[in-house]
This record gives structure tokens, sequence and C-alpha cells, in this order.
């Protein structure tokens, strides 16, 4: 994150661009969670059936939503909550600091669905 | 290459039981495994079978002149398997495709061949008529006594095809070019022998009349 | 491991798993929505330079940009191709069977017979009240008219006495018909546990190796990302190097639409730079499969020529008394064979200036397509003549016994004798032949013909091959599979144990396909065609070796006449002779529809 010999910021049009990445955000968590749902509804008579299928999918449903679909999301979050801390402070920022930056987003955009950092499995310790 | 008249349904049944008896099973393997002498070469089978081609076409009235001529081949075989250093070769000429279909092409000329390769004694083995949606296939095959086979088929194209039977394989270089009958230009686009001239075919050849087929090809052959 | 069991196949809901696959393939047009409007709202619109200038706001954008390539790269790898795809395959493949035991369980309870043995292998039985009913003389009706005699009328009836004294053939027959049933369960069930496996493969090999997403942004970012950048580079090169050593789990129409997928570059680049992961791949078109295989048949032919000098170098060293220049003299000896062998493989498909040659045949005339060789074992060749991702019929003819890459254009000579009698036949249709020797094919007729080890080796490969067919080629095509002697076993075994794409399959001069019976092979019995001339030996092979021979009554399917060759020859390969026009004719039919 190196600084910028030219540098131009209008804070508001970032905003929206956070607006947009936390929507994008929330919606692919919740559509993942939907996919994941109906995935493995199918799933389970596959898995009674005793196929080799059912547990493969549900897997699969199950991967997809845990690190595919959300990986993008939360790369999308991270990406939101660092431009939030910029717009915030009308410049870019040089020390990226992930917790920080997630509390600032937190503050700012409260009703945005992954403001409860807690349930993040990205903010979970080991 | 002499060929025997087929034997009948009880006979080919009773050899086949014999033939799964020890004993005997020896002997039909010995000559199984000792096919009778070709009587061509592949080099020398070119010649009487252009010539026996001819020899249809000029049989055939009102002849329109074929397409395309194609020398290919077939493996043959002995003891059941493919033998290396036999082969099967045949010529086939081609109608082009609105010719193939005219009452002319596909019933007339059946009834001509069926009578002329009678009349000269050949054996005909298959004469057959399929009725199929849109259209009626002929297949007429007659074997000469030197055991060239001449097959007069009318399917989507109709075709004349001529078979040597199992000779033995030549020497690129023995074959000898043969120009075709039946109006096909020699060494033009739809003389369809390129594989066994790769470096090019005979250009003094011309092109064979087909309503003036020659007495002898003996020059040509 | 598939541990279904016929009852459960026959009650899975399969149009909730294609349902679940159209919810998939929903959801990736909606996620793709997201991506759309990163791009035209975020790194275009608000997030443009215009409103956000410098160094660290060209690095955002190009992690928007990144994250939002990888995602959709994800919904097309994954959701799509993988998941939804499986979904489609194997929905297919199981109502396929649930189809064939709907027709097959009736029949099985409508004669008394009982299911039995583990769901690997079931066995059909006579039902105990079967049983009683034979032993007591008092046959059911269906058994009674299989074996000709009258239902008997009480037990003094003349027509009792006849059953009694033919007391074995009651039973005889009941056994026979019980276990065709046996060998048509147990095909359903081996080809619905083979899709079951392979779907389960599919979907668990994506997770194996997942592609890496892009790096968060932070301190080490700039290290990071490009140690990513990296790795996509070599995406699609570690694609399709599992994909062609098998590791992938995916089926050919994956493969087929992950080519697809790829760019004109990527593809074009794989094809010069790994023609060994093009080549050999089932699903890739047939025009890149052809240009990667004859690159690699240069590259091994020269390799051979190197590999023979240096031989022949080191024999010039050693004593020629040795065992050691023996064992050399035979390597040199087999080198020396493969490479006279693939250059005359070469020799046949290539024009002298190095083009792809055109088959001598009707016109149009039809160009060889190469789609894998191998010097492994007694070698392997797969060329079509004429394109068969463009016909209307595509004709694969598979060879038996001592077929091998040395006999390989010989083979070929019948494979364009079926091809220019197809194009004969059906003028109006475009046709493709196809010479599969994909397989070790035995050397000798006893022992080895009489083993089924080489058709169980080559049935999963000839599996793969119809299914790539299918794949790249048109969505009608008409697709026949032929086979001759020994070819026969080895595509029952391929159409009983995995299945295989064909609308027609045909068996010539067959000493059996592994199943008493053609409903057994997953193809409309209609479809099935047999023939085996008078004077064909084979016709004397025990049903114990590979089961009943095909062009038996009992059998089922459709038999067509084939004539006999010289009556003292053995008549097992005089098919495709000039004395056989009425089969050529009949094949020609078969294979372009016209039967």
């Amino acid at each position: 994150m190196a600084g910028a010999e030219v540098f131009v910021m209008d804070p508001d049009e970032v905003r929206k661009s956070v607006e947009i990445l936390f929507a994008i955000e929330s919606e692919v968590d919740a559509q993942a969670s939907a996919i994941a749902t109906s995935n493995a509804d199918t799933a389970g008579p596959l898995k009674e059936a005793h196929t080799a299928l059912g547990p493969a999918l549900e897997a699969a449903g199950e991967w997809w939503q845990g690190e595919r679909a959300f990986g993008f999301g939360s790369l999308l979050g991270d990406t939101g909550e660092y431009l939030a801390v910029c717009a915030e402070e009308a410049v870019e920022v040089d020390d990226y600091n992930a917790g920080a930056f997630a509390s600032v987003a937190g503050d700012l955009y409260p009703e945005r669905g992954n403001a409860d950092l807690d349930a993040r499995p990205d903010r979970q310790g080991p | 290459m002499p060929r025997r008249p087929p034997p009948g349904p009880l006979w080919r049944k009773a050899l086949a039981s014999l033939a799964s008896l020890p004993p005997v099973r020896s002997i039909v393997e010995h000559l199984m495994d000792n096919p009778p002498e070709p009587r061509y070469t592949q080099a020398e089978a070119y010649a009487p079978m252009e010539a026996a081609a001819a020899e249809a076409v000029a049989a055939l009235p009102d002849f329109p002149g074929f397409k395309e001529r194609i020398w290919s081949e077939l493996p043959a075989t002995s003891g059941g398997i493919d033998v290396p250093g036999f082969t099967i070769v045949e010529i086939t000429y081609v109608f082009s495709l609105p010719d193939s279909g005219t009452p002319l092409v596909r019933e007339t000329y059946v009834d001509v061949l069926r009578e002329h390769w009678t009349s000269l004694g050949y054996t005909v083995t298959r004469d057959a008529v399929k009725e199929k949606a849109g259209r009626t296939d002929r297949s007429l095959v007659a074997i000469r006594p030197d055991g060239i086979a001449l097959w007069y088929w009318a399917a989507g194209h109709t075709v004349l095809r001529v078979q040597s039977g199992p000779v033995t394989v030549s020497e690129p270089e023995a074959i000898e070019y043969v120009p075709p009958s039946g109006g096909v230009m020699p060494g033009g686009r739809y003389d369809k022998v390129a594989r066994y001239f790769p470096g090019g075919i005979p250009a003094d050849r011309d092109a064979v009349d087909p309503f003036d087929s020659p007495d002898s090809y003996e020059d040509d052959l | 491991m598939s541990d279904l069991t016929w009852e459960r196949l026959r009650d899975l809901d399969c149009g909730a798993i294609r349902a679940l696959g159209d919810t998939w393939k929903s959801y990736v047009e909606q996620q793709l929505a997201h991506t759309d409007r990163l791009r035209a709202e975020v790194i275009d619109g608000h997030l443009s330079a215009e409103h956000f200038e410098s160094d660290t706001a060209t690095r955002v954008r190009e992690q928007i940009g990144m994250t939002a390539d990888r995602y959709e790269d994800d919904l097309s790898d994954y959701a799509s191709t993988r998941i939804a795809t499986t979904l489609f395959e194997v929905a297919d493949a199981f109502e396929k069977e649930q189809n064939e035991l709907k027709e097959l369980v009736p029949l099985i309870d409508q004669h008394q017979f009982d299911i039995e043995g583990p769901h690997h292998e079931y066995d059909v039985n006579l039902s105990g009240d079967l049983h009683r009913a034979i032993l007591t003389l008092n046959p059911p009706q269906w058994l009674c008219d299989m074996c000709g005699v009258q239902k008997p009328d009480g037990f003094w009836d003349v027509d009792t006495i006849k059953v009694l004294f033919n007391g074995v053939d009651l039973y005889g027959t009941a056994i026979g018909l019980a276990g065709q049933y046996q060998d048509w369960l147990r095909a359903v069930m081996s080809r619905a546990h083979d899709a079951d496996d392979e779907a389960a493969a599919a979907l668990a090999e994506m997770r194996e190796n997942p592609t890496e997403l892009p790096p968060q942004l932070g301190a080490t970012y700039d290290d990071l990302v490009d140690d990513y950048k990296q790795g996509v580079s070599e995406e699609v090169a570690d694609e399709a190097k599992s994909i062609a050593e098998g590791t992938s789990g995916m089926s050919p129409e994956q493969v087929n639409q992950w080519w697809e997928g790829l760019s004109e570059t990527e593809r074009q680049a794989l094809i010069e730079e790994h023609p060994e992961w093009v080549g050999p791949v089932d699903g890739i078109p047939t025009e890149s499969r052809d240009t990667a295989n004859r690159t690699l048949l240069d590259n091994q032919i020269d390799g051979l020529g190197v590999q023979i000098a240096a031989k022949e170098q080191a024999l010039q060293g050693m004593d020629p008394d040795s065992d050691e220049y023996e064992r050399a003299k035979e390597e040199l000896d087999d080198l020396k064979q493969d490479e006279k062998d693939l250059a005359k493989l070469q020799g046949r498909i290539t024009d002298d200036d190095g083009t792809p040659a055109l088959a001598e045949g009707p016109e149009p005339k039809q160009p060889y397509y190469l789609l894998g060789f191998g010097t492994q074992d007694s070698g392997r060749a797969i060329v079509s003549v004429g394109d068969p991702d463009t016909a209307d019929n595509v004709n694969t003819f598979v060879p038996g016994t001592t077929a091998d890459l040395g006999s390989a254009t010989g083979i070929l000579n019948r494979v364009e004798t079926m091809q220019s009698d197809a194009q004969l036949a059906a003028p109006g249709a475009s046709n493709a032949t196809v010479m599969w020797l994909g397989y070790d094919a035995p050397d000798t007729i006893v022992p080895e013909a009489m083993q089924e080890r080489w058709a169980d080796g080559a049935s999963d490969d000839l599996e793969r091959f119809t299914r790539g067919l299918d794949a790249t080629g048109q969505p009608d095509t008409n697709h026949t599979l032929t086979g001759h002697s020994y070819g026969t076993t080895v595509i029952g075994h391929a159409a009983t144990q995995d299945g295989v794409n064909a609308d027609n399959l045909v068996f010539v001069a067959s000493p059996g396909v592994g199943t008493d019976t053609a409903s057994a092979l997953g193809v409309d019995e209609d479809n099935v065609w047999s023939t085996t001339n008078s004077l064909d030996p084979i016709q004397l092979s025990p049903d114990v070796l590979h089961g009943a021979n095909p062009a038996d009554d009992d059998f089922g399917g459709n038999t067509y006449h084939s004539d006999t060759g010289a009556w003292n020859a053995n008549n097992h390969s005089t098919y495709w002779d000039d004395t056989n026009m009425a089969g050529r004719e009949t094949l020609a039919d078969i294979a372009t529809g016209q039967r």
C-alpha cells in the first residue's frame, strides 16, 4: 500500500462503492445459504438411498458455500472495509489493519449483514 | 483363387460340426493355414479387373458415364485372421448422384447386367432388392471363373465394384497405372488412385470413351 | 462407493436431482449478475479514476476485478461444470436404469422369480412357488408356452406325462430365463453404480485441489498477489494435466465444457506446448486432438530414432555372447518395430507435404483424424475417417484378437470400406467411421481370447470414448458401435458394466458379449444386431467363455445375414471380404440409420 504521487478521491463516490460491495457480499452470503439448503434437501434422500452421490453432493454444497462463495463475499467485504475507512478519512490509508477497518466499517454500516464480526469465520481464532 | 460353389446349409452345418471334432479339426485347420495359391499378384490384378469393368460398361445402353473411380484394398484373411502379405483389391466406379437415381441406372442396368453376366457364364451369387423409405435398393453380384467378382449396387449412389479376391501384396512400384473406363478423366480429380502413384499419374493417357470400348485392352493392361 | 439397491434405485426422485441441477444453473446466472455489477457500478463507476485515483486506487480496482474474475471462474468450473453437469448426467443415467427396472422387475415378478443376494451381485432365482409348480407338474402357462407343451389338465392328462418326461426342459428353461433376467439386473445395477461412483468422484475431486483465492488486502498483499497471479497463469495447465492423468474426476462432457470455457489462446497454447494433455483426452474436440496427436506422433518417432541410435551404440561395446547383449538386442528390435509401426501409421494419415491426408473414397473425400495412439502392450491406434464431431452418422469399429499397432493400417482399410459403404448408402448424410484400437487386444485365440480380462481392461476406456464422441458431436448424431470377434466382447462388457453411448450395437462374428441377453446391453434391443456366417467356427464357442452367442434366437435383438467365403477356409474374418456384399450392405444401412 505504497503512497501515491497522484491522488484524487471523492469520498461520496467511494462510499457508494462500499455500499455496493457490502450489498453484494450480503446477497452472495444469503444466496449461497439458499443453494446449500436446496442442495442438502436433495442430498438427504440420496444419502438415505445409500448412493455415493448423496454425501458427495452435500459436501460439495457445503464446500461451495463455506469456501468459494464465502471467499468471494469475504474478499469484497474486506475491500469494502478498507475503502470505508479511506472514505471516512478522505485519504487513502497506508497502514492496513483488518481488525480496525472492520470495526470502523461496522460502526459506519450497522445494517451490513457481516457487521457482526464474531460471527464471521474469517475473524474467528484457531 | 478358384472358388467352389457354396455348399448347401446341411453341408455347412456338417462341416462346422465336423470341424469341432479334434481329429477332423486338425485337417480343417491345415486347409485354413494353407490357402490356395492366388491366381494373381496385386500388381497383376488391376488390368483384368479394369478390363472387367470396361467390359461391363460396354454392355450398358445409353451409358451416362461414371463420376469417379476409386482403388482401395481390404485385408485378406486366412485361418480366421488378417494375413500380412495378402490383400483384396476393390475398384469402385461411382455414378453421379443424379444419374444414380434414374430408372435406367437403378433398374434397367441391373437387368442388363444380370443377363449379360449370365450369358458370359459368370455365377450370379447375389440378386437382391431392398425396399427403403423413398427408394428401392438393388444388389447384383457375379463371380467370374477366374475369381474376380463384379458387384452392381444401387443404393444411395449406384456403383459398379470389381473385386479381386485374395491376392499377394505387391511392392508399390510394381503397380502400374491403368486408365479408368466409363468416362472418368485419367489422372483427374475423380480418378482416385493417387495413393498408389505418389510421384504422379502418367499424363499420356487419354480418357476411355465408354461408347467405344476397344476390342482388346492389351496396350493398357 | 455406491451401495444402491435395486429398490432404492427404482424409488429415487431423478426429477429432484435434475431440478437441483437447474437450480444451480439459475444460481450461476444470478451470481454472474453480481460480478457484472462490480465491474459496471464499482470499477468503472463509483470507483473509477475520475472519483478515486492513486496507486492504491489502481490496486484496489485490480483487486476487485481479480476477485470478480476468480468468482466467475469458480462459477463456471465448480458450480456449473462440476455440480450442475454432474447432477444432469447422473439424473439421466439413473433415470435410464430406472426405466430398465420398470420393464424388468414386473417380468421377474410375473415369472415367479425372486431377486436375492447382495446388491452388487444380485441373483435371480426360481421362487419356492415356481419350484413347487414344476415339481407337482403344474407349471405356469408361460413355461408351458416356452417349452411348447400344453398346460396339463390334471395329473393323468396326456400332456402331464409329456411334461413329466420333459421335466428337465421345464427346469432348464426356467433357469435359463432367470439367468437372462439376472444378467439384465446385474447390468442395470452395474451401470447405476458406475454412474453414481463417477458422479461422487467428480464432486469429491472438485474439492481436493481447488484454485487459491486472491489474497486479501493487507501488509503482505504485494507478495501474495504475485504468487496468486503466478498460480492463475498455471491454472489451465494444472487442470489440463489433471484431466489428462485421469485425476480430475471429470466426465468427457465436463471436459468438453472446460475446454469450451478456455480462451482460444489458452487452447492453442495447450495444443502446442502440452500436446500430451490434449491428444488422448475424450471430450476435447476432434480437430484439436488430431493436431496434438500428430505432434506427439512426430515427437515419438523422433524419440525412438534417438533411442535406437543410442541402443545400437551401446550394443557395440557388449559381448555378443552375453545375456546383456541378448536383452539389449531384444529391446532394440522392439524399438525398431515400434518405430516402423508408427511410421507406417503416420505415412497412411499424412500427405507427403506433412499435411493431414484425405482417405480415398467417394466424394466428398474424408480426412483422417488421429484420436490416439501408443506403443504400450500390443499398441493402440484410434483413427477416424471423417470428422465425428460434425457427422450425422458415426460408426466406431472395435477390432478383435491379434489387432495391434502393426496391423492398424490393415484394419484401417476395413474401416475405410465401412466408411465408403456408408457414404454410398447415404450420400445425403455426413458420415464418419472410427477405428478404436484403444485397448490391448488378445494376441492369441487360445488362451488369451478365451479370457475376459482384455475386455474388462477396455471397458472404462471405451465408455469414455463413446461419451467423448457424444460430448463433442452433434446432438442428434446416430452412433453405432461395431465389434468384430473379441471386439464384440469388449463392447458387451463396456455396455453392461459401464454403459456406452450408442444408438446401435453391431456384433460381427461374436464369441459372446459377456451376457446372455440383449436386454442387458442398455441399448434398445431393436437396435442390437448380430451376424455370424454359417462357416464361422466362432459359433462353436461354448457359452461358458463369454456368454451366449448374440446371434442365437434366445439372445434377443436382431440378426442379419452374412455370406461365407470359400468352404475350406476359416470364415471368421470374411465379413468385409468380397464374398459378403449382403453383410456389407446391411451394416452400411445400420450405420446410416436406415434399418
